[in-house]
């Protein structure tokens, strides 16, 4: 893999605690989905796709806008389609009337649903698989031990096929060649081996938990995660931001209205600030991300 | 003061029909280091855990156990389970979690300690046995031997008294088993922690043992520092467990001499302390003749796990030859297990030629290579087994062959005697000891009827006797006209018993030769009788030799 295409899991944003990036990912992603506004549906789209870049590198970023651009183009174009609220028609599709408003309202929540699927590949870069498992662990502690042995039991299992198919070959089961009957019967064969193993090492490892006095007490939770200063100014940011994400919510100043006729938000000194809000929020991870890179490069 | 004292301590199981252990008595002070030995099936892993509330089996019990002056019985859990910690066989198993951190924390976790200090102690831990720097790892990612430190690691970080290990090394290979029993003589030696550990191998652990208790039948037979134990095995001929002890001690044993050696550095001084003044006889080395007829050529091989990949195998050329027993040694990841899934297909190699009984390898299709051809003896036996019993298992590689019903059974009753599973034909694979377990897979392999065999280290947990019985079994099939290749890095059975030995190094072929000249050659990788003697005679390979060498001067 070249440098460009390496996923930056261990850099800006999540290098924070798991607490704070994933409060942030809340926020933003709240953000976009809550309102229906082209101001706030693109402004999240550029963030999300500068943030993307930086951290996913451009072989995931073009796979995503792969994905997620046909699919804008489908919400946009389909919504007038099967939409026929608004006044200003259009044309007609045979008897159907196609309007404006639903057009505009089509590519603002396509632009909206894009941006939510920028955003969670950055999620998936971001909050790995333990960080999610250590917020989840915070809420429901015995199902985190669960998941946590659940994905130390996979790779066992799957390495235990591996050597159970091999081992099987040279007796002549193989799943691999032979007639359709055969290959059905040495794979329910694996199958077999394979579940009389794993019972036997749950015997041990429920030993081995029972030894370490497993179910006697109440459990603590133990994490690698340390909450620091900057952890705290930054969820302070977030808190801050996301207050006046709720505010702008709640007054209504993010919501376009539509139907009948689409009534353009009034620009004033509210609105201003309560974009420029919500635009802070979704560009803080790329700034962070762009000031730790120049650092690296200047320290080169 | 005593950690564990068992007082007339018998134990039936819930099932058994005998009881399991009788009147067992003996004290273990603070900070000792028991050796608890016997034949497999002699009560040992019933013992142990009986010293564990948490792990206790179901049953009668009677006479009684105490813990630090308390019966064990009156111990609240919570104490227990941190006091007294308890190590088990299988690396992978005995793991919880996913990740190295939450595995060392799950025991802190369960008694509910705080972040904070577990944190502490685990940062402590990981330091101590070196693991800082494979700390934030997934556990699956772990080598076994790292998973079994893993394992001791965290059960040390809830600070027993006393460490419980219950052959914990009997499923790593040489090299990581001596590296794990080093860590735990350094928990004895540094932090004073009392250890209780069974081996079925006691070469490495014998030499660090305060006091060796020997079992037979249940019994506790004999409570006895190492020295004494040696000599009373000697003298008692009690052949199983005298064949496990160290080298030099069994050297002591054939004529009882002077003081009894546990470590090769007292032995070389036993040794020429023993020999001053006697004429030493030159061995004079033969130039051994090896078979012309290759059963396997392999003809500068080259494999890579992937492209662009490090090469394991680098232009490798070497031939098994039609009726010896051929043995790769060398270190882990020197590419010998590799060597041996390509020549089972299991990998399919990048350049070169390979050969199997004159034909090309990649002209076996299907699985006709192993149809009377090739058999391979994996790593982990257990993979083998489907049914319920050991008989049904082998009659069903006979079904598969479509042999008659009078010709299966014959085969099998054959195959059990010439291997001694007779007995264990109605037992359930899975509760077969380790040694029985391999010899049972081998007679799986046997009936296919196999002309090269391939064998991964095939004396993993086996003790000495069972050892010496594959020996004889793998010449015996030699002598049939069979040719074994085996990987192994068990110098001793493979001086004892190969035709020819390789030493694989950076993934290719240093040297070979027969195990006299290559062990006499090497000077550190050989076997514990040749570092004790080669300074007064050179030629001296295995523990017999030095032992006939022994008696015949002494």
């Amino acid at each position: 893999m070249t440098a460009e295409n390496q996923r930056k899991t261990e850099s800006g944003l999540a290098l924070y605690h798991p607490i704070v990036s994933f409060g942030y990912f809340i926020a933003v992603i709240a953000g976009t989905l809550l309102f229906i506004h082209p101001f706030f549906a693109y402004a999240s789209l550029c963030c999300a796709i500068v943030f993307s870049a930086l951290i996913n590198g451009k072989k995931t970023l073009l796979a995503t806008v792969g994905f997620g651009f046909p699919m804008f183009l489908m919400v946009a174009l389909a919504n007038p389609l099967f939409n026929h609220h608004g006044a200003t028609f259009l044309f007609y599709i045979e008897d159907n009337p196609v309007t404006l408003e639903s057009f505009i309202y089509g590519i603002v929540s396509g632009g909206m649903m894009f941006a939510a699927v920028v955003w969670f590949t950055c999620y998936n870069t971001v909050v790995s698989s333990d960080k999610f498992l250590y917020i989840f662990g915070k809420i429901l502690p015995s199902i985190a031990l669960i998941v946590s042995m659940t994905l130390s039991l996979i790779p066992r299992l799957l390495s235990q096929v591996k050597v159970i198919a091999d081992s099987q070959r040279t007796l002549g089961m193989d799943w691999k060649s032979g007639s359709l009957k055969q290959r059905v019967k040495s794979g329910a064969r694996i199958l077999s081996i394979l579940v009389s193993w794993a019972l036997e090492d749950a015997v041990t490892t429920a030993d081995s938990m029972r030894a370490r006095g497993y179910g006697q007490h109440r459990r603590s939770n133990f994490s690698i995660f340390r909450f620091g200063r900057r952890d705290a100014v930054m969820l302070a940011a977030i808190v801050l931001l996301f207050g006046a994400e709720i505010y702008t919510y709640a007054s209504g100043r993010g919501t376009m209205i539509f139907y009948p006729t689409a009534v353009w938000p009034e620009i004033n000194a509210a609105n201003l600030m309560l974009y420029g809000a919500f635009f802070a929020l979704g560009i803080l991870p790329s700034l962070i991300q762009l000031k730790e890179d120049r650092k690296w490069k200047q320290l080169k | 003061m005593e950690t564990v004292k068992v007082n007339s301590f018998g134990f039936k199981y819930s099932l058994g029909s005998k009881p399991a252990l009788k009147n067992i008595n003996f004290t273990v002070n603070e900070g000792e280091f028991i050796v608890v030995c016997g034949p497999s099936g002699c009560g040992k892993s019933t013992l142990l855990r009986s010293l564990k509330p948490q792990l206790r089996p179901f049953g009668t019990s009677e006479g009684s156990i105490e813990f630090c002056g308390e019966n064990i019985n009156d111990i609240p859990d919570a104490k227990s389970a941190a006091e007294i910690g308890f190590v088990m066989q299988s690396p992978d198993a005995q793991i919880v979690t996913d990740k190295v951190w939450h595995e060392l924390a799950f025991g802190l976790e369960n008694l509910g300690v705080p972040t904070q200090i577990i944190r502490s102690r685990v940062a402590e831990m990981a330091n101590y046995f070196g693991i800082h720097t494979w700390f934030r790892k997934k556990t699956a990612e772990l080598s076994g031997g790292q998973k079994q430190l893993l394992n001791l690691a965290s059960v040390m970080l809830m600070q027993p008294k006393l460490l419980i290990l219950d052959e914990p090394s009997s499923q790593l290979d040489p090299i990581a088993a001596r590296e794990f029993l080093e860590n735990v003589r350094k928990i004895n030696l540094e932090l004073g922690t009392t250890i209780i550990i069974t081996e079925h191998n006691l070469e490495d652990v014998y030499g660090y043992a305060d006091k060796v208790l020997l079992m037979e039948h249940g019994e506790a037979i004999k409570y006895l520092p190492p020295q004494e134990m040696a000599q009373y095995l000697a003298e008692d001929e009690r052949d199983g467990m005298y064949k496990a002890l160290p080298t030099p001690a069994r050297m002591y044993g054939c004529v009882l001499k002077g003081e009894c050696p546990l470590s090769i550095v007292e032995g070389r001084r036993w040794f020429s302390r023993q020999m001053e003044g006697k004429s030493l006889p030159s061995l004079v080395l033969k130039e051994e003749k090896r078979p012309e007829e290759k059963a396997i050529d392999v003809s500068e091989v080259w494999f890579q796990y992937e492209k662009g990949a490090e090469p394991v195998l680098r232009n490798i050329s070497f031939s098994l030859r039609r009726g010896e027993i051929c043995s790769i040694l060398g270190g882990n990841g020197a590419g010998k297990t590799t060597t041996l899934s390509v020549i089972s297909q299991k990998n399919k190699f990048n350049m070169g030629k390979i050969t199997v009984a004159g034909k090309d390898l990649k002209k076996y299709k299907g699985t006709e290579l192993f149809e009377q051809n090739l058999g391979v003896l994996p790593q982990n036996p257990q993979s083998l087994f489907v049914f319920e019993t050991l008989r049904q298992d082998l009659e069903e590689v006979l079904k598969i062959r479509k042999f008659k019903k009078e010709e299966i059974s014959e085969r099998v009753t054959l195959v059990s005697k010439m291997l001694g599973l007779a007995e264990l034909l109605d037992r359930h694979p899975y509760d077969l000891s380790g040694g029985e377990m391999q010899k049972a897979a081998l007679a799986k392999i046997l009936l296919l009827e196999p002309k090269i065999l391939l064998l991964d280290e095939p004396t993993k947990g086996m003790d000495a006797l069972s050892k010496e019985n594959l020996g004889g079994i793998l010449r015996g099939l030699r002598d049939d006209g069979v040719s074994v290749l085996m990987v192994t890095h068990d110098i001793e059975f493979c001086a004892k018993y190969s035709d020819h030995c390789m030493l694989f190094f950076d993934g290719y072929i240093v040297s070979e030769g027969s195990p006299k000249k290559f062990f006499a050659d090497n000077s550190f990788y050989t076997t514990a009788a040749s570092r004790m003697t080669r300074h007064l005679v050179p030629n001296i390979i295995t523990c017999e030799e030095g032992e006939q060498l022994c008696k015949s001067l002494c």
